[in-house]
């Protein structure tokens, strides 16, 4: 299908009858289709929400879509007089007919500038430029963007990790980003120095599970993986060898982010070096089991004294005072008991506590337990509601020890009740034990207490 | 025979034995124990920590040596984690301080009683 312009002129004779026609035809679908199109873009940018021009090479304003006339306070006719310098805060001549030139020939990448509105406020904006022919006239076509909000969600943003990054050299944390599938890692000069790496050096995944002391490795890749899979906050505790050959503690957490098919592609988190602390640590600890140890030496002693007096006493017949050296042992044996109770919360708190398994019937523990303990409470009935629960492999000297706390416990907190009953069953291949008594309980908040330390 | 770096243990535990009738010899040095060469004691209480000595160490050359492998050992320590390494070394009994008088007449007497 073709536009066809035809033009003639009728020639007439003496008496002014038409003879013939001369003319021309000319195929004009070229600047049909041209208009058409210069019909559809002006239709498709007057609706748009973005700023739409067009520029001339002159660098007059050949068009403005409604939104730039609206946002910028100029009228259809005032409009077509302007010229990109009314418009361009950092317009150059030189620049424009440059870029002019190019556009023609390729694609401009987005850039930003300064623009200006009639009445006089500037504003940042990110300008996205092509080349077009219309009509057979080049131009250049661009979509005006206002990134005032962006600049300053940058800059906010700038501020923020200014702050979180004084926070992290303040708390000498070093903060990294994990990728994935590659290994590779972006991390901050502290997150590099906590493993004795200096900041211009590369420092990888592979670079960091080789610091990392070979028995911490699989620990730190299984901890790794566990908090990939539940979604958690990863957290581990390890040991890495600096490059000087020194050995530091380091405490390391982060966390995973998914892509949409729920698969873990980054981890982002901190790690400190926390080896003062665990030096401390490692020093109290050690300075309690040294106490501990040196006060059972003259507790020994003084044991040793009270005993063989108590038999002394009680061969010459002072039977009153024989008792009370009794009672001075008893005491002894509270404070003996104290002292290695210090002692296993310092090998708990090491892992040091070592445990000697033993096959034992689960039920006679509990028997001997209570009648120990009946002997100690005149108040108190003991009962026993066991079942069956036949052999355990444990350390019976340490269950025994649990067993004592949680009935001692239940005999101190219900002064004003009788019974105790100690149940006992067989769920599952596993021995549950419980103690109950009738006294005020535990308190609702006092519950996810339980089981720090020295909770009563 | 009472081998202990304590004195106050040793003191006590002296007078016990011999509140009970038992003989009692008694150093608070390691070297003097191996130094010995005739009148071997019928039992030895050693503790596992000696200034300068491991009691396990002593105990092993004690139960090697042909004169003195026939001595009965009862091991003492504050310590009931090495009751396994002080089997190990030997040691025919063992007692974790601060102990029970009784229970130490009572492994005194077994092991005298099976000696």
């Amino acid at each position: 299908m073709h536009w066809i312009q035809s033009e003639g002129r009728v020639y007439y004779d003496a008496s002014n009858r038409p003879i013939r026609m001369l003319g021309a035809i000319v195929d004009i679908t070229r600047q049909k289709n041209a208009e058409e199109e210069l019909k559809r873009f002006k239709f498709m940018a007057d609706n748009a929400s973005d700023i739409f021009i067009l520029m001339c090479e002159s660098s007059s304003l050949a068009y403005l879509n409604k939104e730039a006339l609206e946002q910028w306070g100029y009228n259809e006719e005032e409009s077509l007089n302007l010229k990109m310098r009314d418009i361009d805060v950092l317009y150059n001549k030189k620049a424009f007919d440059d870029t002019f030139a190019l556009a023609q020939k390729q694609t401009i990448p987005p850039f930003e500038t300064v623009y200006k509105r009639k009445d006089g406020s500037a504003y940042p904006v990110e300008i996205n430029m092509a080349g077009l022919v219309l009509a057979e006239k080049p131009y250049l076509f661009a979509v005006v963007r206002d990134i005032t909000e962006s600049k300053r969600a940058l800059e906010e943003q700038a501020k923020t990790n200014q702050r979180l990054e004084i926070a992290l050299e303040a708390g000498r944390l070093g903060s990294y980003e994990l990728e994935l599938a590659t290994g590779l890692m972006s991390c901050t000069p502290q997150c590099k120095a906590n493993y004795g790496v200096a900041s211009n050096e590369s420092f990888n995944f592979a670079d960091l599970l080789a610091v990392i002391l070979p028995t911490y490795r699989d620990y730190v890749q299984e901890r790794v993986e566990k908090a990939i899979n539940e979604h958690s906050v990863y957290s581990a505790e390890y040991q890495v060898k600096w490059p000087d050959g020194s050995v530091h503690w380091i405490n390391a957490s982060g966390k995973a982010s998914y892509d949409e098919n729920d698969k873990a592609v980054l981890i982002v988190g901190v790690t400190i070096d926390v080896t003062d602390q665990k030096l401390l640590q490692q020093q109290k600890d050690e300075f309690i089991g040294i106490a501990s140890h040196e006060l059972k030496t003259p507790v020994t002693s003084i044991k040793a004294y009270a005993q063989v007096l108590e038999r002394i006493l009680a061969k010459k017949g002072d039977t009153q005072e024989a008792a009370m050296i009794s009672k001075m042992d008893a005491q002894l044996n509270r404070l003996t008991s104290l002292i290695a109770d210090l002692l296993d919360v310092t090998k708990i708190n090491s892992g040091r506590l070592q445990f000697n398994y033993t096959s034992f019937d689960f039920n006679q523990l509990i028997a001997e337990v209570v009648e120990d303990l009946q002997r100690t409470t005149q108040k108190h009935t003991l009962m026993e509601d066991m079942q069956e629960t036949g052999q355990v492999y444990a350390d019976k000297e340490r269950i025994s020890q649990v067993l004592v706390n949680l009935i001692t416990n239940a005999i101190k907190y219900s002064p004003h009740t009788k019974n105790i009953i100690i149940h006992t069953r067989l769920v599952n291949d596993e021995v549950m034990v419980s103690v109950e008594d009738f006294g005020i309980g535990i308190s609702k908040e006092k519950h996810k207490r339980y089981l720090s330390n020295f909770t009563v | 025979m009472i081998g202990d770096d304590d004195p106050g243990i040793v003191d006590a535990v002296e007078i016990i034995l011999d509140f009970e009738g038992y003989q009692v010899s008694s150093t608070v040095n390691g070297a003097t124990i191996l130094d010995m060469q005739s009148e071997f004691p019928d039992l030895l209480l050693l503790d596992i920590w000696m200034s300068g000595f491991d009691g396990r160490d002593i105990c092993r050359e004690l139960k090697q040596r042909k004169t003195t492998q026939g001595i009965p050992i009862i091991m003492i320590s504050a310590s009931r984690d090495i009751e396994r390494s002080a089997y190990e070394a030997g040691a025919d009994d063992f007692l974790a301080k601060p102990f029970e008088i009784n229970d130490l007449l009572d492994k005194i007497k077994k092991l005298l009683k099976e000696n």
